[in-house]
């Protein structure tokens, strides 16, 4: 073929033309005909046509309007949908098909999968010549923008379901860090989960999509979508930066945080959700001084002075915020060393002691002074207190434990939960080789019990009032604990400890599980036909929970303040009702955990401030 | 009509001429103003703009991920290799390896682009000449690649199916074998094309000795693809230095020779029976595997601290990006190299000189530019 080579003239041409009058139409009359070339007719199978969103499974995490590269996605306020989740909110997306391009971005960062794309894609627009020009914009919002549920289509096109949910932009998988094998961990008291190394942790922490459901969760509002980013970039002194904002306990959170960000986490909610904690733990391990790098520029003392009793998180976080703010802090602590529960009642296996007082020491080179074994209302009178300072903190936690209120609880053998991992932590309590030890509870606190016994060579069996799966403990604590041998009784309710001098035999009722009609944890029942059933045991441990003593605070302030033997009552800024006198951490709490304790000292610095500035008005 | 005139002598009227958009003749939202004499071009300016999005801007306040929406848009008859490219470049900048079978797709994407891209020129010099059998021919086939594509992507025109690290799906079932009937049908249909096109003593008469450019003349002004080819130069990056798995296929680069205009028309025709030869050869080759590797979420995508030039060769010639990257969430800067950049905008104002008012239109369609790449 060439440019010589011409068609000759040919009679017949014309002819040859004909054959094509019986020829199929190229051209599809759509809506009356269809496409048949896909499985299924119509247009294709994943097709990227209108949006439809199953408000059932949408939690309004807002990450389909931050991809959007058009910003044709708003989250507007919903009244009528109710959230999925108790982290969900109920702002729900809303498209403008003015501006949308139907790229499906929105679809890929979904992570509940609830948005999708259906194969529906005729817009039809009639406005009607008679409205006035003026009045244009409510028709083009009315046609052009909607909520995505409005036209749920039966018919979906692009979507991102639970069979393909590996296939696409998110990645659920986590990268768990490197941990000791049970075998292993259950003979030594060393630390058994590896913190990340760079590569680990910048890989995880890419997985977040950075929407903050994360930071509603947390009881202190860490900015948490802000230092993931910094790991992401393999920058821990950024990430440490964003922490100490609002922590400055990082590697101890790192460590032990009770991780309601990890609960909220959206990734979470089809797969596995990103370990926010081992991230914290990564940054503030490999940061080495903390104050320099979160480039912290101490103020000069303003001549206030404050006081606060207890040298646990709450008092720790509110001296070094207040100290932020210029003031003099002094810490009363009847221990021999700070930390509180920290120090005695969490096991070394997951919090070493000089990882937390790395923490403990950046907190204290601030300058906050510090008086050790002074017990507040013995060595030094609480009144003498609230009248040399400008204001008082109470950040005491928990000391009083709850009792079993059964037979033979005297008993020697027979021990509060905190008392025990006082003992195993400093080192009073060193062997508990071939002895049966039964531990009463479903906390945190019974499972570092159980498990620093296996440690000590006991065999540990804990019994807990109702199922696994209502234990308030940590899923993973669980897990863990059963991997290193303890055995877990469900349903039973302790009965009476019997022996002479020293526990013998430890019963319990095999209860039977009531469903609470108003839909909390389901009620245990021990009537005359539950079975009965003795351990014989050598100690009883009740880690049931335990409450704040304010045994040092004279009894007409405790009045005053309100408190009752729970909790005291306290305003956002942990004020309580006494002018001057401040309470946070566990006795104000109601979640008791490091972290809310941290916050509360957070916002008591802050409240002290505004407190002060408003007595210095009025004088 | 009342001209714009300029001047006028015994002999010639001088005045200026618009051809733009509301012009048959010319592709998309360009136009050159033409100053006449006679019948005769004396002096063109090309005049784009009309078409100007800020691509390269908009490319750097958008994350790395959402731009694919926006890259294929740089050029409409032809969105793959855009999005191609820029996958390439930023695979390369993080140091992703991309799945065999992925690459395979996107050789198979390429070339069913590159086809219909070919069709579509085709049939707009049909356009140009009158010869209206050829525009409603070849559109109409050209459907059915769109017909596969949407089955393919989701999407008819711009397909955002790419994905750093590989394609967003896999092949659907049964995809293959309606390529492989297609690809029948397709070349039942070639013999027909020439028979009409190529053939045709019209398009012979208005085409061939039009438009010659020499093959110093086509280097000198940076022309690429079909355009450089069908001057004698047998450069073709897939051959030169290929991409993908082009190195694992056999094909030959089409020679025509002479650079007028019809040979540039013949060359795509050509080459269109090459790309039926790869991809019949991709049916037969591809791997199983998966089709994408993970990558870091498109908020946390962060390409690494550099710069790369990363091409790809289109239906028009060289498709090139430059991404320069400061290691944040967004590109520092992209630059877009347009195979239509050169011959429409530089070397349109040496070529029309001296030609025929009836020759422009022609001209530009047998170039096959695409003004969006002007104006990015």
């Amino acid at each position: 073929m060439g440019s010589q080579d011409i068609e000759k003239k040919n009679g017949f041409a014309p002819i040859v033309g004909l054959k094509y009058l019986f020829k199929k139409p190229h051209t599809i009359r759509y809506p009356k005909e269809d496409l048949e070339v896909f499985p299924v007719s119509g247009n294709s199978p994943n097709y990227r046509g209108f949006h439809t969103n199953d408000l059932e499974k949408c939690i309004g995490c807002g990450n389909c309007a931050r991809i959007c590269p058009t910003d044709a996605v708003t989250m507007v306020e919903s009244t009528d949908v109710r959230p999925t989740n108790k982290f969900a909110k109920t702002v729900r997306p809303v498209f403008d098909y003015g501006r949308c391009c139907f790229c499906a971005q929105c679809v890929d960062v979904c992570p509940t999968g609830s948005l999708q794309m259906s194969r529906d894609y005729i817009h039809t627009f009639h406005p009607d010549l008679s409205i006035p020009v003026e009045d244009e914009p409510e028709i083009v919002s009315k046609d052009f923008i909607w909520r995505a549920d409005m036209s749920r289509s039966k018919n979906p096109g692009y979507v991102r379901n639970e069979s393909n949910k590996f296939d696409k932009v998110l990645n659920f998988e986590r990268i768990e860090p490197k941990k000791a094998d049970p075998d292993k961990r259950k003979i030594s008291f060393s630390k058994y989960v590896q913190i990340y190394s760079k590569e680990e942790a910048s890989k995880e922490a890419s997985r977040c999509l950075g929407c903050g459901a994360c930071v509603e969760a947390c009881p202190n509002e860490l900015h948490i979508p802000e230092y993931i980013s910094a790991i992401s970039k393999q920058d821990p002194q950024e990430s440490l930066e964003w922490i100490y904002k609002r922590n400055p306990l990082p590697l101890i959170c790192g460590e032990v945080c009770t991780h309601q960000c990890e609960e909220a986490c959206v990734v979470g909610i089809q797969g596995e959700p990103l370990a926010i904690r081992w991230l914290k733990a990564f940054s503030a391990s490999n940061v080495d001084d903390y104050l320099k790098t979160a480039k912290i520029t101490l103020p000069k003392f303003n001549g206030k002075k404050l006081a606060a009793v207890g040298g646990g998180p709450a008092s720790l976080s509110f001296g070094y915020y207040a100290r932020l703010l210029g003031y003099d802090v002094t810490i009363y602590e009847a221990e021999e060393k700070l930390g509180g529960a920290m120090m005695w009642g969490i096991p070394i296996y997951r919090l070493p002691k000089e990882e937390m007082m790395k923490d403990i020491n950046a907190i204290l080179s601030t300058g906050i002074n510090v008086h050790l074994k002074t017990k507040v209302g013995k060595d030094i009178k609480f009144e003498d207190l609230m009248n040399s300072y400008d204001a008082v903190f109470i950040g005491v936690g928990n000391s009083k434990p709850m009792t079993l209120k059964i037979k033979g609880e005297d008993l020697n053998g027979v021990m509060q939960g905190l008392t025990f991992m006082h003992m195993v932590n400093d080192g009073s309590l060193k062997d508990l080789k071939g002895k049966k030890v039964v531990v009463v509870g479903g906390g945190n606190v019974a499972m570092d019990v159980a498990r620093s016994s296996v440690r000590l060579g006991a065999q540990v069996t804990i019994v807990y009032r109702r199922r696994i799966e209502d234990m308030p403990a940590d899923p993973e604590e669980i897990e863990e604990a059963r991997e290193e041998g303890v055995k877990i009784v469900e349903m039973g309710v302790p009965v009476e400890i019997r022996g002479k001098s020293s526990v013998e035999t430890f019963e319990y009722a095999v209860a039977s599980l009531v469903p609470d009609p108003s839909g909390g944890r389901p009620k245990p029942v021990v009537d005359d036909r539950s079975p009965h059933i003795t351990l014989s045991v050598d100690y009883v441990i009740a880690a049931i929970g335990q409450t704040p003593s304010l045994d040092f605070v004279p009894a007409e302030i405790q009045q005053k303040i309100g408190f009752d033997g729970r909790s005291v009552p306290v305003d956002e800024y942990g004020h309580t009702k006494v002018k001057g006198l401040f309470c946070g951490g566990d006795a104000s709490n109601s979640r008791q955990d490091i972290i809310s304790a941290i916050g509360s000292g957070l916002r008591a610095a802050k409240g002290v401030d505004l407190y002060l500035a408003k007595e210095e008005k009025h004088v | 009509m009342e001209l714009n005139l300029l001047k006028e002598s015994n002999d010639y009227k001088y005045y200026e001429l618009f051809i733009g958009p509301n012009h048959p003749g010319i592709e998309g939202n360009f136009s050159y103003v033409l100053k006449m004499k006679g019948h005769s071009v004396e002096e063109v300016t090309p005049d784009p703009g009309l078409l100007h999005r800020g691509f390269e801007k908009l490319m750097e306040r958008r994350l790395w991920t959402q731009n694919l929406a926006l890259i294929p848009r740089i050029c409409v008859p032809e969105p793959d290799v855009n999005e191609v490219a820029y996958c390439l470049g930023v695979e390369h900048m993080m140091g992703i390896d991309v799945p065999k079978r992925a690459q395979y797709i996107r050789v198979i994407v390429l070339e069913l682009a590159r086809i219909a891209s070919f069709l579509f020129g085709m049939s707009g010099l049909g356009g140009t000449t009158g010869h209206y059998t050829s525009v409603q021919w070849l559109i109409g086939d050209r459907d059915y690649i769109l017909d596969l594509f949407e089955w393919l992507t989701g999407g008819r025109v711009y397909h955002i199916y790419q994905y750093p690290g590989g394609v967003k799906n896999d092949l659907p079932e049964g995809w293959l074998d309606k390529l492989s009937d297609f690809l029948d049908y397709l070349e039942k249909r070639l013999p027909e094309y020439d028979k009409f096109i190529f053939k045709n003593p019209i398009i012979q008469k208005r085409t061939v000795g039009l438009g010659y450019i020499s093959a110093e003349d086509a280097i000198e002004n940076g022309l690429t693809g079909p355009n450089l080819r069908a001057s004698g130069v047998m450069y073709d990056i897939r051959k030169a230095q290929p991409y993908l798995v082009y190195s694992e296929l056999d094909f030959d680069i089409p020679k025509t020779g002479d650079g007028d205009a019809f040979s540039r028309v013949l060359q795509r025709r050509l080459e269109l029976s090459e790309s039926i030869k790869i991809l019949r050869q991709c049916i037969e080759q591809i791997p199983e595997g998966p089709h994408r590797t993970k990558v870091p979420n498109p908020f946390q995508f962060r390409v690494p601290k550099g710069s790369y030039y990363s091409k790809v060769e289109s239906s028009r010639g060289e498709f090139g990006y430059y991404i320069v990257s400061d290691g944040d969430v967004k590109p520092y800067r992209v630059y877009v190299r347009g195979p239509s950049y050169s011959i429409g905008l530089y070397y349109a104002t040496k070529a029309l000189v001296g030609m025929r008012i009836e020759d422009v239109p022609v001209w530009i369609h047998t170039t096959d530019m695409c003004p969006p790449d002007f104006d990015r």
